[in-house]
C-alpha cells in the first residue's frame, strides 16, 4: 500500500448566519448540560450572493457531556432561491470548556461563544444536493443562551485512485 | 456576507478494514432501497498520531438508496501499539451512480471505484488520546475493487482557527 494520502476536494458550498430562538437550557439531564434552541431564519449566501433563506422551525441541540465537549444534533431546512429545499441534518462536537468549568456553567455563572463542527448527509429536492456529504465549521455566539449561528458549510469527497 | 470562518485540517492516521466477504444483503421495504453489512476481520492503522490495528469485530451497515447513493454506517475499534483501546464509530456517504447501479451492488456487482466521504466521533478511555473525545474528525476513503482490493482511509482533524 501506498504512503500516499488520497486525492480529496473540499469545496465551499454556502454560509448562513441562523438567528436563534435560545430557549432551553437544562442544568441537569442524564447526559450532561443540554441546550436547546429554535432556528427563526437567516441568510443563506455564497462569496458573491445570497441563495435563499433559512426556514423557522427545526432544532439545535447541544448537550454538554462530562468532559466539557459539547455533543451536537441539529435539523435544520434551507430554501434556495430558486425553490428548492435543502435539509440539513447533523452530528458533531464543540469543545467548550474545563471539567472544573462545567459546574460553573450549569449554575449560570460562566458562558461565552464556542466554535462547532458537525458533518452532514445533506438531502434536497435539487439532485446535484441530494447526493452530497457535507462538513461544517462555525460559531455560536453564546453556549447558554444561543442567538445567532454562524456556518460556513463544505462538500467533500474523495477523488478517484 | 462576510468572510469565512478560517480552519484547517490536520493529518491523523490512515487505515484500512479487512471485512469478511460474505456480505449480508436486506432488502426491506420500508425504506426503499437495501442494507448491505459486511463484518470488520482484521486491519492495520498507520500514521502521524495514531498506529496500531483494527480489532475483529464491528462492521459496516450501509443503507443504499434509490438515488444510489450510499450512507456509511460503521462500527470499529482501534488498538493502538500501545495497547489503547479507541472507538471509533463513523458516518458517511458515497455516490455509486443511479439506480440501475444500485440494483447490481445489490448482487455484488461493483463498481470500479467507491470514493466514501466520512465523518468520525472517536472515543477513547486511555489519557494518552484523551485529547480525540475533544476532536472532531472527517475522512477520506477509497475502496478499488481491482485484484487485489485497495482499500485505504485518511483521517483529519478539523480545527478552527482562532
Amino acid at each position: 500500500m501506498s504512503n500516499d494520502l488520497n486525492k480529496t476536494r473540499i469545496d465551499h458550498l454556502f454560509s448562513t448566519d441562523i438567528e436563534l430562538d435560545g430557549w432551553g437550557f437544562y442544568p441537569s439531564v442524564g447526559g450532561g448540560v443540554r441546550v436547546n434552541a429554535t432556528p427563526r431564519g437567516g441568510e443563506v449566501f455564497t462569496q458573491s450572493e445570497v441563495i435563499g433563506h433559512v426556514v423557522p422551525g427545526g432544532e439545535v441541540t447541544q448537550l454538554l457531556r462530562y468532559n466539557g465537549v459539547f455533543e451536537l444534533d441539529g435539523r435544520i431546512t434551507i430554501k434556495l432561491n430558486d425553490g428548492n429545499l435543502v435539509y440539513v441534518p447533523y452530528t458533531g462536537r464543540a469543545d467548550f470548556c474545563t471539567v472544573d468549568e462545567i459546574k460553573e456553567f450549569a449554575a449560570g455563572n460562566i458562558s461565552r461563544g464556542v466554535d462547532i463542527c458537525f458533518a452532514s448527509p445533506i438531502e434536497s429536492t435539487d439532485p446535484r444536493l441530494d447526493k452530497m456529504f457535507t462538513f461544517a465549521v462555525g460559531r455560536l455566539d453564546d453556549a447558554k443562551q444561543p442567538r445567532k449561528l454562524m456556518l460556513d458549510i463544505y462538500e467533500y469527497e474523495c477523488l478517484p485512485l | 456576507m462576510r468572510d469565512l470562518i478560517p480552519y484547517e485540517l490536520e493529518y491523523l492516521f490512515s487505515y484500512a478494514a479487512d471485512c469478511d466477504p460474505n456480505f449480508e444483503v436486506y432488502d426491506p421495504s420500508v425504506f426503499g432501497g437495501f442494507r448491505l453489512t459486511g463484518y470488520i476481520v482484521g486491519g492495520w492503522v498507520k500514521g502521524a498520531k495514531i498506529n496500531g490495528k483494527l480489532k475483529p469485530f464491528g462492521g459496516d451497515w450501509c443503507h443504499g438508496t434509490p438515488n444510489g447513493t450510499q450512507n456509511v454506517n460503521v462500527r470499529a475499534t482501534i488498538e493502538t501499539e500501545d495497547g489503547a483501546k479507541i472507538y471509533m464509530p463513523y458516518q458517511g456517504r458515497n455516490d455509486i451512480g443511479g439506480y440501475e447501479d444500485v440494483l447490481k451492488y445489490k448482487k455484488f456487482i461493483f463498481p470500479e471505484q467507491v470514493r466514501n466521504a466520512i465523518h468520525y466521533q472517536l472515543e477513547t478511555d486511555d489519557p494518552r488520546y484523551e485529547w480525540l473525545n475533544h476532536t472532531f474528525c472527517i475522512g477520506f476513503g477509497v475502496a478499488k475493487f481491482s485484484d487485489p482490493v485497495v482499500v485505504r482511509y485518511d483521517v483529519y482533524a478539523v480545527r478552527i482557527k482562532k
